[in-house]
């Protein structure tokens, strides 16, 4: 039950800077920042691959239904982007890697994922064109997403949010109080 | 075991990904730029080299109106939802306007001293 408690914060979280994220511009067309990696990104590095591919899922998804943007185009692009960035960072973190080299490889993958698949619909290979800057674009974003991955964790410690880090009976007992 | 913000190994993670960025910049680079204008569709391909306004219809409907004047291109306007390919504006020679709900492309090619592409 905490688990499952633990991963809607974490995808609460992660949605709420997706829709945040829509409106920050971006300057190569269908992109955005992508910020709401960092919650992937700290749970594929701290609690594993399921709980990363989890929150990716969920959070595009509910970000996508946030900015009204669910089953369209845009959403069948970023969604498996999102999965497989999510796959990768999990798979590299077991090779104790830091969260600047997860976080770039995750988008590189996400962005390559996506234009694969927007190639894909389009039907040329033309698209890659944009390949580069969406990439160094997004390597700026991922940088900043490993230091606020890095951060994340100290946060939950911090304010004990009890949920499988801080004492079993504390959160059992009395719901609420440690929040 | 605490992960650091940066370690060492990084550093391959980010040589990879900065080496295949210049790879492409350089690739980018020496791609034919020339001034005829190539509109691309799933089952269709329009090569425009006068300037001008052209109508793309795709299935008998105009879908999209494109805007060359010579050395740049635009989309006027499009039946898309989201008006990407209006928003992006003005292209120069080697950029490109892509429009998933039409699935068109439009790009630049120049003359090529060979007609083979291999892959």
């Amino acid at each position: 039950m905490r688990k499952i408690s633990f991963l809607s914060l974490m995808t609460a979280v992660s949605s709420v800077v997706y829709v945040l994220d829509s409106l920050i511009p971006f300057p190569v067309p269908f992109g955005r920042w992508g910020f709401s990696n960092f919650v992937v990104l700290w749970l594929a590095s701290e609690t594993g691959l399921w709980d990363a591919v989890t929150v990716a899922a969920l959070k595009s998804m509910l970000g996508s239904v946030l900015t009204g943007s669910f089953l369209s185009v845009s959403f069948f692009v970023g969604f498996p982007g999102s999965v497989s960035a999510a796959l990768v960072e999990s798979l590299l973190a077991t090779f104790g890697f830091g969260y600047v080299g997860l976080s770039v490889a995750g988008s590189f993958v996400n962005n390559f994922v996506q234009l694969m698949i927007v190639s894909y619909l389009v039907g040329t290979h033309v698209v890659f064109s944009l390949f580069p800057m969406i990439v160094a674009l997004g390597s700026v974003s991922a940088v900043a997403n490993a230091f606020l991955a890095s951060r994340l964790g100290g946060v939950i410690l911090e304010n004990h949010l009890s949920f499988f880090f801080a004492e079993k009976e504390r959160a059992d007992e009395d719901p609420g109080s440690a929040i | 075991m605490k992960r650091k913000l940066f370690s060492r190994r990084d550093l391959w993670i980010l040589l990879a990904v900065s080496l295949l960025l210049v790879g492409f910049f350089i690739l980018r680079y020496y791609e034919a730029k020339g001034n005829v204008l190539i509109v691309e569709g799933t089952n269709f391909k329009k090569i425009i080299s006068k300037p001008g306004v052209y109508d793309i219809d795709k299935e008998g409907k105009v879908v999209m109106k494109v805007e060359f004047d010579g050395e740049r291109v635009r989309v006027i306007d499009s039946v898309c939802p989201l008006k990407v390919c209006v928003k992006t504006g003005w292209v120069k020679p080697g950029g490109t306007i892509i429009c998933v709900p039409n699935a068109i492309v439009i790009h630049f090619e120049g003359k090529r001293d060979y007609d083979t592409e291999t892959w």
